[in-house]
């Protein structure tokens, strides 16, 4: 097996290298040290999953690799430990091999970016933090990866950050980070004070041992639950995402689709034996997933802007696997998580072809018949959508359906169920509807394409195209391995219950319906007869601008809580500008006032300092004399 | 034990036990036969001879530090116990420091001469001895063969004028300061017939007027040599005048080494309950006033230089709170606490002159506020050293710098000194404005005329850039690994209270 330690340095390396010495060369060997370091770290992950699958004892599934001591005070060690077990090996094996194929990817997408290298370091960044994230043993540790990977997102959110409205995405991006990101602390303080320790091996056998209270639980829960809804964008806190996508798509894939994103999710799963003492907040969680998938499936709906399509759809899946693991199907939550880094990744990439091939043109309305001219991208998008639709054989189906079946059966503490798992196909149904809508806009029909940017029309380079193809595959084939899956899991998870087969099949041949339904649907809408969206649209009138303008819900935050905020920063500053600022002055002025008077006294004369000694010799004679007889 | 029978017995053992300040003395005495016999070499050739005397003399300080050695000689005259052993391990870091930044300027200066590695040698030799010393009057030779040396090295330019102004000063203050320490060893020989500093005690008894006039005497000499209020006039000046490696040399070696002798004088010396109420109170007294006029005036400074003097007072006061901390706790480890500010304070300082060095060109020094306007932009190492050595005398974590504050401060809060603590910190918040006010003027003014600062490595040194590097790299490593010299000082303070072997 490889040292974990050189598993996270490697990116590392990669990105100080080039930070130090990469403008003494070329584009070529940086990407060649950003793409081959993710690579190294693939490799290590593959080698790593591969020792911990032929160890036949559960206790050996494990690599532990101590690092140092970070912080010793008191009853309190903080060591900087990693630590990798069947679930981090799924995490890991995403975060670089889905990784590596991004940043293959990108050194196409960027090819002719000023930031080329700038763009590489932050990818390299992210990939570290991200595995430190994953890897971490600590809670603590994990949290300067959560909060690093925060930054690189900001970073990359306004890597073009000469234009205003992306400086401020990411700006949005971080301060509503920053509301979850308390909550996680407050969570992480809440496990400090009761069990008295952050390790997480720790505190899996400390519960173990003796369960912490329930009441007690469901806090620590709801608290670390804020801090998931904040980083992996749930109902409240989703507004960051759609805005993020003022960044390199690339980035969009691999941040804000395929990893970042999932931390959340990764994080609930990796505390499962927290969530098992609380079925409120378990409950909660697959409430607020429930809510989120539909939600923002909705508003997917109505937006224009391919990439924005996308960010929405991202919310909602991740609103599936929040699902998922909230019902205590975590293994179904991870695998979820697992195809969807495979097909959303595809599709953002796609996503960022035909945006390349048409450059830069984002909006659904102004593309059409692209399939001629960007074959290899239509067949890969095609794959990507069939397999987020959930139309079996492909990946989302299976584990699409594994959710559902999983959230009807069990019984959460909030909603039924059955509610749970309605509001799932429902959603399902959405998404095969507006997938639909946006492969057949943008593939299908004729062509709306601007004239200018219909001449440099064109596919994208190998280096593109090639991890295009890599992940359809991925998507296409990845279904099959669910058994595999949940087995490779269940020392972790336990095995999955079996489940009742007419229940099991009714859910089944429910959502291959709303799928194939969704998908017909769209194709009738937009290719079939186009007028009819527009009709409807009409029809509804309000309802459909509600939806288009996203329930004014960024409105409403903006009033409510960005206002006020603003208010009391205003209130503040005059404050700070007219009462502390002329106290500190003042007092500022009055001690230098008083250096110079003594400054005074350095006269410059020998005499005089002899006058000032002999002064203090006398005091101090006197001082010690006095007291003596 | 009669003269003869003393004189027969000393021996190699004595020379061997005395080795790290011998070393330093042969080296210096070998520079100035090697000047003789070839004028023209011997310049850069005596700087290596006196770094490896000194890299000698560190690393058998480092060693007889960690095993423990405690070696009396000279009749117990002198004793290397881990604790003298501690003061020369730092100075000898000091010096080797000093050295290393001397090269370049006194090349650019054109007094590039061989003595005065010499003379560095044989003041260190001094220093060395000066923690060393069990009488009063071995501690007053030692004294003197440190002071000595300096004084030329301060008028080291000699057509320079402000150099040879200040050698003067310093002289004549120093000649009267001197007058009043060997008073006061008179005195205390009086009282209690002895100078033996661990029998000092028995004078209390028999002539408590005299011990306590002498005590008060003897602490004046030592606070002038730390630069302690009202006795500190000479150090700006001093400081201004002497060319920037002699003032590098002075305001670490020099400062940390008079602390050797003080602390044994202080806590061996007058350890016992009745001296340690008189004179605690007054060098808590004397804390307040030296960090309070030290930093007062230093805000009104736009001279780097002459700043870094008053700075330097004002760290002299920090350090004497850790010294009252420890004689009201009667802890050795609040002791190791001030050893440990020792050590980082020589780091930061000599970083901090060292880039001072850095710019000095030809014909002037680079020492005013305004000469460093732009050198973030345009020499941006060279700015982010100087941070890192600025920031650390403010003492922001996680530097050196931080940590001895830190250390200090928490042992005279467990000592109950609030009211001196808050005094002492909020001495450190206006140290804070003049020193930012450092890093200010690197990065965020702007040349007046509009056009780009020019900074120039005029006589570029590969000694300076080591020794920036070097200092810079402890203040950063040894400020978070603070527990390994820490517990290096606590060995060396636990011995001060041993008795000798």
């Amino acid at each position: 097996m490889v040292v974990l330690r050189f598993l996270i340095l490697a990116p590392l390396a990669a990105a100080l290298l080039n930070l130090f010495f990469g403008r003494w060369w070329g584009k070529k060997t940086t990407a060649a040290l950003a793409c081959g370091s993710v690579f190294l770290s693939f490799c290590g992950a593959l080698r790593n999953a591969y020792a911990i699958q032929i160890h036949s004892l559960p206790a050996q599934r494990v690599i532990v690799d101590e690092i140092f001591t970070w912080i010793a005070v008191g009853r309190t060690v903080i060591r900087m430990d990693l630590v990798q077990d069947n679930l981090t090996c799924v995490m890991c094996l995403i975060i670089t091999g889905v990784g590596f194929l991004i940043h293959l990817y990108s050194v196409g997408y960027m090819a002719h970016d000023g930031g080329f290298r700038r763009y590489f370091i932050y990818l390299n960044l992210f990939v570290f933090f991200m595995l430190l994230l994953v890897l971490a043993d600590n809670l603590l540790v994990l949290f300067i990866g959560w909060e690093g990977v925060g930054l690189c997102s900001y970073l990359l959110i306004g890597f073009w950050h000469a234009d205003m409205k992306n400086a401020s995405a990411g700006k949005k991006a971080f301060v509503v980070n920053r509301i979850g990101d308390f909550g996680f602390l407050l969570g992480m303080l809440v496990i400090l004070l009761t069990a008295g320790t952050l390790s997480v091996t720790e505190l899996k056998s400390a519960v173990a041992l003796q369960p912490i209270a329930s009441g007690t639980a469901t806090l620590i829960c709801l608290l670390l639950f804020l801090g998931a809804a904040g980083k992996s964008a749930q109902i409240p806190l989703y507004t960051w995402l759609p805005d993020a996508m003022a960044g390199p798509t690339p980035v969009s894939a691999l941040i804000h689709a395929a990893t970042m994103v999932t931390a959340g999710v990764y994080m609930i799963a990796r505390l499962h034996f927290l969530y098992a003492l609380s079925p409120l907040a378990s409950g909660v969680v697959a409430a607020v997933g429930a809510a989120t998938a539909i939600f923002a499936a909705v508003i997917g709906l109505a937006q224009n802007d391919i990439k924005k399509v996308l960010a929405y759809s991202t919310v909602s899946q991740l609103g599936y696997m929040f699902l998922a693991v909230g019902v205590g199907a975590y293994t179904w939550g991870i695998f979820h998580l697992t195809t969807h880094a495979f097909f959303k990744a595809l599709l953002f990439l796609g996503a960022g072809s035909v945006i390349h091939g048409l450059s830069g043109e984002q909006n659904l309305q102004k593309m059409g018949g692209l399939r001629k001219h960007l074959p290899v991208t239509f067949v890969t998008m095609l794959a990507g959508t069939l397999a987020i639709a959930g139309v079996p054989p492909l990946a989302g189906f299976f584990s699409k359906d594994e959710i559902l079946v999983a959230a009807r059966l069990a019984e959460p503490a909030v909603w039924s169920g059955r509610v749970l798992s309605g509001i799932g196909l429902a959603a399902a149904f959405l998404t095969a509807f507006y997938m639909g809508r946006l492969l057949c806009l943008a593939f299908f029909g004729s062509s709306r394409v601007e004239k200018e940017k219909a001449a440099h029309l064109h596919e994208s380079p190998w280096t593109m195209t090639v991890p295009l193809m890599i992940l359809a595959i991925l998507s296409a084939i990845a279904g099959f391995g669910h058994h595999h899956f949940s087995e490779w899991l269940a020392p972790l998870f336990g095995h999955a219950a079996p489940t009742p087969a007419d229940i099991h099949d009714r859910v089944m041949w429910a959502s291959v319906a709303v799928a194939l339904a969704g998908l017909g649907l769209s194709a009738l809408f937009y290719i079939r007869s186009p007028g009819i969206p527009a009709r409807i649209a009409a029809g509804l009138g309000g309802l459909y601008r509600l939806v288009a303008d996203k329930f004014y819900v960024d409105e409403l935050y903006d009033r409510m809580a960005v206002k006020a905020v603003y208010w009391t920063g205003v209130l503040s500053h005059a404050f700070d500008k007219h009462v502390i600022d002329r106290l500190v002055n003042w007092t500022g002025g009055s001690l230098r006032a008083g250096g110079f008077v003594i400054s005074f006294l350095q006269t410059g004369n020998v005499g005089h300092y002899a006058i000032w000694f002999l002064a203090g010799v006398s005091a101090l004679l006197v001082l010690f004399t006095g007291g003596a007889p | 034990m009669n003269f003869e029978t003393a004189v027969a017995n000393l021996g190699f053992r004595d020379l061997a036990g005395i080795s790290p300040a011998l070393n330093l003395i042969l080296a210096g005495i070998a520079i100035l036969a090697l000047d003789a016999i070839l004028p023209m070499r011997s310049k850069l050739l005596s700087a290596w001879i006196a770094l490896l005397a000194l890299a000698g003399s560190l690393f058998a300080s480092l060693h007889r530090l960690a095993v423990g050695a405690d070696i009396s000689a000279f009749n117990h005259a002198v004793r290397m116990d881990p604790f003298a052993n501690a003061f020369s391990a730092i100075i000898c870091l000091a010096s080797t420091l000093a050295v290393l930044s001397a090269p370049k300027y006194l090349k650019l200066r054109e007094v590039h001469l061989a003595e005065y590695y010499a003379l560095i040698l044989f003041s260190v030799s001094g220093m060395v001895l000066f923690g060393a010393s069990q009488d009063l009057l071995m501690m007053f030779l030692a004294l003197e063969t440190m002071s000595i040396p300096v004084y030329c090295l301060v008028g080291f330019t000699r057509t320079n004028v402000y150099s040879t102004e200040a050698s003067m000063k310093y002289f004549l203050i120093g000649a009267f300061a001197a007058g009043f320490l060997v008073y006061g060893i008179a005195l205390l020989y009086g009282a209690a017939g002895t100078v033996r500093i661990e029998d000092l005690a028995v004078g209390l008894d028999r002539a408590p007027g005299l011990f306590y006039s002498g005590m008060a005497l003897l602490l004046v000499g030592f606070l002038f040599k730390i630069g302690a209020v009202p006795f500190h006039m000479w150090t700006p000046d001093a400081y201004e005048g002497a060319p920037t490696p002699v003032t590098t040399f002075m305001a670490e070696a020099v400062k940390a080494a008079p602390f050797g002798g003080m602390l044994k004088v202080l806590f061996v010396g007058f350890g016992f309950e009745e001296a340690m109420q008189v004179w605690q109170p007054v060098l808590i007294g004397i804390a307040v006033l030296t960090m309070t006029v030290g930093n007062l005036i230093a805000l009104v400074q736009d001279d780097v230089k002459r700043m870094m003097g008053y700075s330097s007072i004002a760290h002299s006061g920090y350090i004497l709170v850790g010294v009252a901390a420890a004689a009201e706790l009667h802890s050795t480890d609040a002791l190791a606490a001030v050893l440990y500010y020792l050590f980082i304070y020589v780091l930061m300082n000599a970083g901090t002159f060292g880039v001072l060095i850095l710019f000095s060109s030809k014909d002037k020094d680079a020492n005013h506020l305004d000469d460093l306007v732009g050198l973030g932009r345009e020499r941006p190492w060279a700015a982010a050293l100087m941070t890192v050595f600025l920031l650390s005398l403010t003492g922001i974590p996680p530097l050196g710098g931080f940590f001895g504050k830190f250390y200090i401060f928490s042992y005279a809060i467990q000592a109950g000194m609030i009211p001196l603590v808050v005094i002492a910190i909020l001495n450190s918040v206006v140290s804070a404005y003049y020193y930012l006010k450092v890093i200010g003027a690197m990065y965020f003014r702007e040349p007046e005329d509009g056009a780009r600062a020019v900074f120039y490595f005029e006589g570029y040194s590969v000694f300076l850039i080591a020794m920036l590097w070097l200092s810079a790299a402890g203040v950063v490593y040894w400020g978070i690994q603070s527990e390994t010299p820490l517990l290096l000082a606590e060995q060396a303070t636990a011995s001060l209270f041993k008795p000798a072997p």
